[in-house]
């Protein structure tokens, strides 16, 4: 026979001794002239005694066992040695059979002491300098954790502290950015306000030249009538009269400003209609004693005998108008 | 010697170097076998010597079941100045202890994971290890009985060592 063709109940029974002779020769000579065959008889002989001291045998095999596989002394032996790896490996959980494999000749009522010192000899196997330094070790790691999470809120802090601050001068500059805008417009207005007075001015010396009189006994530069405003309260006083002769060429008026809190603003002039004359560009309050003030410079020729009212808006960062004074004056021409 | 130990001989061991001595002999005398390869010749020479073991007549008269009945089998009493089975059975587990100990840690470890768990448990640990060894199941199995065999000789050397 071929070695495929024994399985495993059959190399059971040749280990139990319960096999016919012929074939019990077939497997010894095989189990000793190849190696493979020799370590598969082993491994059933050991999966066996492991069985039994498990106590899963039973019937005819576990008959068999007992009357004849521990019949040899050192089959015995083998039992002992697999009764106490199995105790070593799982504690004291053995079975009665097991306990039999162990002491054949003998019922010991002894308490089971050697897994007991077992487990206090591996116990016992750390010394005091070890605990300690696992102890030591243990308690490093914890305080170090704490530090790396103080760290890391500490950080995220300085994180958000530094977004918000970028934040605040991304919208400065937006703001800064704006009034530039606005102080370059409000310039180029001034700029056109200077060359209209600028083309004013040669024509009237155009004129002066071509009349061949000196008129004006004042210089050549424009004739401009300054005037004080204040805000309209709620009074019944009258508004302020403005005698405008022809001679003048614009009239300069200084708007006293409530104390309010805006940099920027803008005016307008209406007549008694509601009609709007003239708009400023944006202007800026100047320092006026302990108060500010708005100027603003308006042809004399806008203004026609009659009632008037500027209106001084502040402008807001936003953009958005916010009426902060009116201003009524009369005409007299 | 697992051969004489099976046919329940007395002294396995002695009749297993018996057999390796005529084997060396006989290659002393001739310098060299060929009617049989070397395994071969080996089992056939046990064989002899089994036979021989059986027509001693010493030994003819110890059949199985006198083997089984004997004294030696199933003494209740403890011969004077031997320890007694507790003590015996302590001096196992330490040396047990010892013996695992001087494994290599990748037998050690091999062979604690091998007979961990129960029934279906034990199988599905032992797939999962030699998966992990990255060998055959079989080739598990041969590598855990040559362990569990080395562990066990040298337990018996320690506990004889000490008795």
């Amino acid at each position: 026979m071929k070695i495929e063709d024994y399985d495993d109940q059959t190399l059971v029974l040749y280990v139990l001794g319960s096999l016919a002779a012929d074939q019990a020769e077939s497997i010894d000579q095989l189990s000793v002239i190849d190696e493979d065959f020799a370590s598969r008889v082993e491994t059933i002989e050991a999966d066996l005694i492991d069985a039994y001291v498990a106590g899963q045998l039973s019937g005819r095999t576990l008959e068999d066992f007992t009357s004849r596989y521990l019949a040899s002394p050192r089959r015995r032996e083998r039992v002992a040695f697999a009764t106490d790896f199995q105790k070593m490996l799982a504690g004291a959980a053995f079975t009665s059979q097991g306990l039999n494999a162990a002491s054949l000749e003998s019922q010991s009522n002894s308490p089971d002491s050697h897994v007991a010192s077992f487990h206090r000899n591996r116990a016992g196997r750390w010394s005091p300098a070890a605990r300690w330094a696992l102890a030591a070790a243990a308690l490093a790691l914890v305080f170090l954790g704490a530090w790396i999470a103080l760290t890391n809120a500490r950080l995220n802090a300085d994180i958000r502290r530094a977004r918000e601050q970028q934040t605040a001068l991304v919208r400065t500059a937006e703001e800064l950015r704006r009034e530039i805008d606005e102080m370059r417009s409000a310039g180029s207005e001034k700029e056109k306000e200077l060359e209209s007075l600028r083309q004013r001015l040669a024509q009237v010396q155009q004129q002066q030249q071509a009349q061949g009189s000196g008129v004006r006994q004042q210089t050549d530069v424009p004739n401009i009538l300054s005037f004080l405003l204040t805000p309209q309260t709620r009074g019944i006083n009258q508004p302020p009269q403005l005698s405008l002769a022809a001679a003048v060429d614009y009239v300069t008026l200084q708007l006293d400003l409530e104390p309010v809190d805006f940099t920027v603003y803008r005016a307008e002039l209406k007549t008694a209609g509601g009609q709007v004359a003239w708009r400023s560009g944006r202007l800026r309050a100047k320092r006026d004693g302990a108060g500010r003030a708005l100027h603003i410079t308006v042809r004399a020729g806008l203004l026609k005998s009659g009632r008037y009212s500027i209106i001084a808006y502040g402008i807001a960062s936003d953009g958005n108008s916010e009426p902060v004074g009116t201003y009524n004056f009369t005409v007299v021409r | 010697m697992a051969f004489f130990d099976r046919k329940n001989c007395a002294s396995p061991d002695d009749l297993a170097d018996e057999t390796l001595n005529r084997v060396a002999r006989r290659l002393e005398e001739q310098g060299s076998i060929t009617d049989a390869t070397p395994a071969q010749f080996c089992y056939i020479t046990a064989r002899y010597i089994f036979l021989e073991y059986l027509r001693r007549a010493e030994h003819r008269e110890l059949a199985l079941d006198e083997l089984s009945a004997s004294p030696e089998a199933h003494d209740q009493t403890q011969p004077a100045g031997e320890p007694d089975e507790g003590q015996l059975r302590e001096r196992r587990m330490e040396c047990l202890e010892r013996c695992l100990q001087s494994l290599e840690n990748a037998s050690r470890e091999m062979i604690v994971r091998y007979y961990r768990g129960e029934q279906r448990a034990k199988i599905d640990n032992r797939r999962a290890l030699a998966l992990q060894l990255g060998i055959t199941l079989n080739a598990l199995t041969i590598r855990a009985c040559r362990v569990r065999d080395k562990l066990e000789m040298c337990v018996s050397k320690c506990v004889a060592a000490h008795g």
